[in-house]
């Protein structure tokens, strides 16, 4: 809100601007790891995924890493191979995972090992989830392309836990579709907040009459947020606003990319009626 | 011991004021006899005495001491017309001196201005002065003739970025230059995003800027001193002078208060760029409010022989409103109450007392909600120097300050909200005392040395806090009023030296040490109005800098050329950069994300300067480095930083065509800065994530640019003067990249380009000056 109010600042005095499309020439580094593991609540496939980092302007996909030797350690210090499946995952068919329990991932690719651990906070349901119709302020930052039938406010209440630090990842999915564009990071903490019973507006998107919604509610350990908070950073800020990009603040050792988190996640979903 | 320690050089230190012989002193103020405003820095020389002479002081004083005799002095200030007296000195006199500015335009007369050598002969170096007056035909953005602007066309001076009013010093950053007007701090010295400056160039006076061998007198930042001094108005005659142009106005009226005794100077400048919006189609910009104003004011009363009085004031705001539901302004306020007192010839005193506040406001609302931001930093100075002048080889200065600091924090506050208790004000004591003698040793060698002790008391009522390595606070503690939470103090050195090689050339060493206790924190890359200060505190330790530098000074034709080349490296402890991620705005625990490390700026500066004649300008070339280590900022190795731009060039050329018709252009030409670029890709969550190896690793291209502008003077008389001026600025429409930023291609989404935005191409301007 602020920053673009700058901005309109800014583009009303100058009009005079111009922008064109340029050649940079980017070094290409060594590629490095990229380990994106997320561990759910109850019995799921556990599934973790593993790439190398290829050419900024080049289109091609990045390199999926099939040999990289895979390791859950579980809170009672027992350790299960994460065999691969090809195309760069791997796959723990049924897992079991409990709250409040701490895990351990350990990926040995390449000569190198990488460790994380994440800790699976206690389950926090969603009670009900709210609209209101905001009338014209239809869009939201998170795009919605400005759609003028977009005027609907969601609002999800949730009792959190008192005395634990609580971070909480919200994610939509409108009529099927995942809403998952750089704006549509929604998240947040209760350090200001902690034990009460929340009513959380979801500002990032609005929505229009007969929309199906499901509200997803994550709930994961300092080290997560963290990375998702500096990720959604770096794919929100452009070279005017941010003084010195640099990678998420990623939760394994070593210098890999990426991350191991271990989500509690309650669901609920909703239609817009009149 | 340390006080045996002390005595003793207290006794070294007073070893060269014990001559006795039969001497006495000449002294008085040197004035501009037109409107008699002091003349700061003119010289006062001895013919028969090469090595004897004096200069004016802040408030055009000065003092001479001369063994019995006769003897012809010489008064001289660049620009004006040199006086010539024979005075017998068998006692103490008082001589009041006025002199007159060469006016070409008027008179048809050879060129008789003093060119002065003062770049060769004075021990002082790396010093930019300039005179407001000299600069105004050099071309600038939108004709908004603007001190900044200029000083960032010298070596070692370099622009924030495009157009911006902020500046980096000899490899430091933007927030190391302590900016005084008038003595008061002025925190915030940009208009509109950093476009344009707060200085009104029609208010002012004297510009210096020290880059290094900053005198001991001054202190609280790292990197530089930028001293503004205002007019104190005309003391003759009334009169008004002021300009028109597509951007601003401006108005100055000035006169006496009591003729020759006392004067006042009112100043100035609204600008209007919104009122263009009124006649957009848009509804937004229709309703849009976007504006600055700056006031200054002065008066100064000689309310006896020996005692004068100063009131000044500058206040300045810049509203930028949308509707009625968004509202932000942001400015500065000082004012300066100044008593000088002469005790005798030899001893002059100046006290002041001094006021600055710098604030923004953002105001929200819609239906019945309404929320507000606010943030300041207020200062109450008291501030005592003393200039005892010796005798003809010894100039003393000697004083102290006290500062009581402000800080209030961002603070958010709504319908609904409850300010939350860790945003609570902080205060902070900051102080300093000096003693500073500049000596002339003989003919050939003088010497200037000083000593400025600081210390700074961040105190209650507050909480401190610690944090671990990851930002977490660890432990709280709570103090009462006044009670010290840290106290740091320390020993700033300044020495320099100069030895003359002959009459047109001369060396100069220069070593200091400064300190700063109040650190800047910016949300974004280019200055901003919500930037904030913050203290040194348990968890902040003050900015060290330490600088040494080594100078050669040559003089040709006559001193009608100044040449120099000035080397310096400088050393910069405790240095502030952010951790991965931060978000300073609205946070409570800034002090949390912010990462310590050190710093190194080391280049070299050649300037060649004509300063007279039908064509004046010069040639700037630097070259330089500015580096940055951080334990966890790339991984630890030595990068760049952002302002690390290795060449440097500057061309400022002013040519009278004819009588009335002046000439100027000046082109520039710079290094892109240090800037991140993304080295590899991969995806995460679904999301295309740019790869960072390296901070700073790249550079934005090469930035030049060539601004030109013609004056014409309409007409010119004793008392009346009208001119035009037309200005293109970024005359032959270089696209210099503003930012660089990375999409995805419209027709391939799988594509990413890179986009470069420009600003300001072919930027004419066109302003009418006046005065009566």
């Amino acid at each position: 809100m602020f920053k673009n109010s700058l901005y309109i600042l800014a583009s009303i005095l100058f009009l005079s601007s111009c922008q064109k499309v340029i050649d940079v020439d980017l070094n290409d580094s060594n590629p490095a790891y990229v380990i994106e593991a997320n561990l759910y609540e109850g019995t799921n496939d556990f599934q973790v995924k593993i790439t190398q980092t290829t050419s900024y302007f080049g289109t091609s996909n990045p390199t999926p890493i099939n040999d990289a030797i895979v390791t859950l350690i579980d809170p009672s210090n027992v350790t299960h191979s994460v065999p691969s499946i090809g195309n760069g995952l791997y796959k723990l068919p049924s897992f079991s995972a409990t709250n409040n329990s701490k895990y351990q991932l350990i990926v040995t690719a390449g000569g190198k090992t990488f460790n994380a651990a994440s800790t699976m906070p206690f389950h926090t349901s969603i009670d009900s989830v709210t609209y209101e119709d905001f009338g014209g302020f239809g869009g939201g930052p998170g795009g919605g392309g400005g759609n003028p039938n977009d005027t609907y406010l969601l609002t999800t209440h949730f009792q959190d836990s008192i005395g634990i630090p609580n971070n909480y990842r919200v994610i939509l999915t409108r009529n099927d579709t995942l809403l998952n564009k750089p704006f549509d990071y929604y998240l947040f903490d209760d350090k200001i907040r902690d034990g009460q019973y929340i009513d959380a507006p979801i500002f990032t998107n609005f929505f229009s009459e007969g929309d199906s919604i499901d509200v997803e509610l994550l709930s994961m350990d300092a080290g997560v947020i963290d990375y998702f908070y500096t990720l959604s950073d770096i794919l929100t800020s452009d070279a005017n606003t941010s003084a010195a990009p640099a990678n998420p603040n990623s939760n394994f050792s070593n210098g890999a990319l990426g991350y191991f988190g271990a989500f509690t996640r309650s669901k609920k979903s909703i239609r817009i009626i009149k | 011991m340390l006080k045996t320690v002390f005595q003793t050089l207290t006794f070294l230190f007073f070893i060269p004021f014990l001559s006795n012989a039969q001497n006495h002193t000449i002294s008085g103020t040197i004035k501009d006899a037109r409107n008699g405003e002091d003349l700061i820095g003119a010289t006062v020389r001895v013919v028969e005495l090469k090595d004897k002479g004096a200069r004016s002081n802040t408030y055009g004083f000065y003092s001479l001491t001369l063994p019995s005799g006769t003897y012809t002095i010489e008064y001289q200030y660049m620009g004006y017309e040199k006086k010539i007296m024979k005075l017998d000195v068998n006692q103490d006199v008082k001589q009041n001196v006025q002199l007159s500015v060469v006016d070409r335009t008027i008179k048809d007369v050879v060129i008789k201005a003093v060119k002065e050598d003062k770049n060769v002969t004075r021990t002082e170096m790396g010093v930019i002065k300039f005179d407001p007056k000299s600069i105004e035909t050099v071309p600038v953005l939108f004709g908004e003739k603007d001190i900044i602007k200029t000083l960032q066309l010298t070596p070692g001076v370099k622009a924030a970025g495009e157009g911006q009013s902020g500046f980096y010093v000899r490899g430091g950053g933007v927030d190391q230059n302590l900016i005084l007007l008038d003595e008061a701090s002025v925190y915030n010295a940009s208009h509109l995003l950093g476009f344009f400056s707060v200085f009104n160039s029609d208010a002012l006076k004297d510009v210096t800027l020290y880059k290094g061998d900053i005198p001991a007198e001054f202190g609280g930042r790292a990197s530089s001193v930028l001293d503004v001094k205002m007019k104190d108005g005309n003391s003759k005659n009334y009169s008004a002078s002021g300009g028109l142009g597509l951007i601003s106005s401006r108005l100055t009226v000035e006169g006496p208060i009591v003729k020759d005794k006392g004067s006042f100077i009112v100043s100035g400048r609204r600008t209007y760029a919104d009122l263009f919006l009124k006649l957009s189609k848009d509804s937004l910009r229709k309703q849009s409010r976007l504006y600055f104003y700056d006031l200054n004011l002065k008066a100064n009363y000689q309310v006896t022989k020996k005692d004068r009085v100063f009131l000044s004031g500058y206040f300045g705001r810049d509203i930028f409103g949308l509707g009625s539901t968004f509202g932000f302004d942001w400015g500065n306020t000082t004012a300066t109450v100044r008593w000088n007192h002469e005790f005798n010839s030899k001893l002059f005193s100046n006290t002041s007392l001094i006021y600055s506040d710098y604030s923004y406001q953002i105001k929200a609302g819609f239906n019945d909600q309404e929320f507000k931001i606010k943030s300041s930093i207020r200062d109450y100075n008291l501030k005592q120097d003393f200039s005892w002048f010796a005798n003809s080889n010894n100039n003393v200065k000697f004083g102290i300050n006290l500062m009581h600091h402000t800080f209030r924090p961002t603070v958010f506050s709504g319908t609904g909200l409850t300010v939350s208790d860790t945003l609570k004000n902080r205060y902070a004591l900051e102080g300093g005392a000096y003693i500073q003698n500049e000596q002339t040793i003989n003919d050939k060698i003088s010497i200037k040395y000083g000593l400025r002790v600081s210390g700074f008391d961040y105190i209650g009522p507050g909480k401190a806090y610690t944090y671990d390595s990851t930002g977490k606070v660890t432990s709280t503690k709570s103090y009462e009023n006044g009670e010290s939470i840290k106290t740091y103090w320390g020993l700033e050195p300044r020495l320099s030296a100069r030895y003359q090689i002959n009459d047109v050339s001369s060396i100069k060493a220069s070593y200091n040490r400064n300190l700063q206790y109040l650190h800047l924190l910016s949300n974004s890359t280019t200055s901003s109005p919500t930037d904030i200060w913050v203290p040194s505190s348990n968890n902040v330790k003050p900015q060290i800098a330490n600088q040494v530098a080594l100078g050669y000074f040559r003089n040709f034709k006559d001193n009608v050329y100044e040449f120099s080349i000035e080397t310096y490296y400088k050393t910069l402890g405790n240095q502030i950069d952010y951790k991965n991620g931060a978000d300073l705005f609205l946070n409570t625990n800034v002090e949390a994300e912010l990462e310590y490390g050190k710093g190194r700026c080391y280049g070299a500066e050649f300037y060649l300067h004509k300063q007279s004649g039908r064509l004046t300008g010069w040639v700037s070339y630097t070259l330089s480095r500015s580096l940055r280590t951080f334990k966890n900022i790339n991984e630890g190795k030595e990068y760049s930083a952002k302002q690390d731009r290795i060449h440097d060039i500057a061309i400022v050329g002013m040519y009278e065509l004819a009588k009335k018709v002046k000439l100027s252009a000046n082109w520039v030409y710079n290094t892109g800065s240090a800037v991140t670029f993304p080295s590899g890709s991969y995806i995460i969550d679904g999301q295309k994530v740019p790869y960072y190896t390296e901070r700073n690793g790249y550079r934005m291209p090469a930035y030049h640019r060539l601004d030109v502008g013609v004056t014409w003077i309409r007409k010119k008389t004793e008392r009346r003067e009208s001119s035009w001026n037309f200005s293109v600025y970024n005359a032959y429409g270089r696209e210099n990249a503003y930012s660089i930023s990375f999409q995805q291609n419209k027709d391939n989404p799988n594509q990413t380009e890179a986009l470069q935005t420009s600003l300001f191409r072919w930027i004419p301007s066109i302003t009418y000056n006046f005065k009566f």
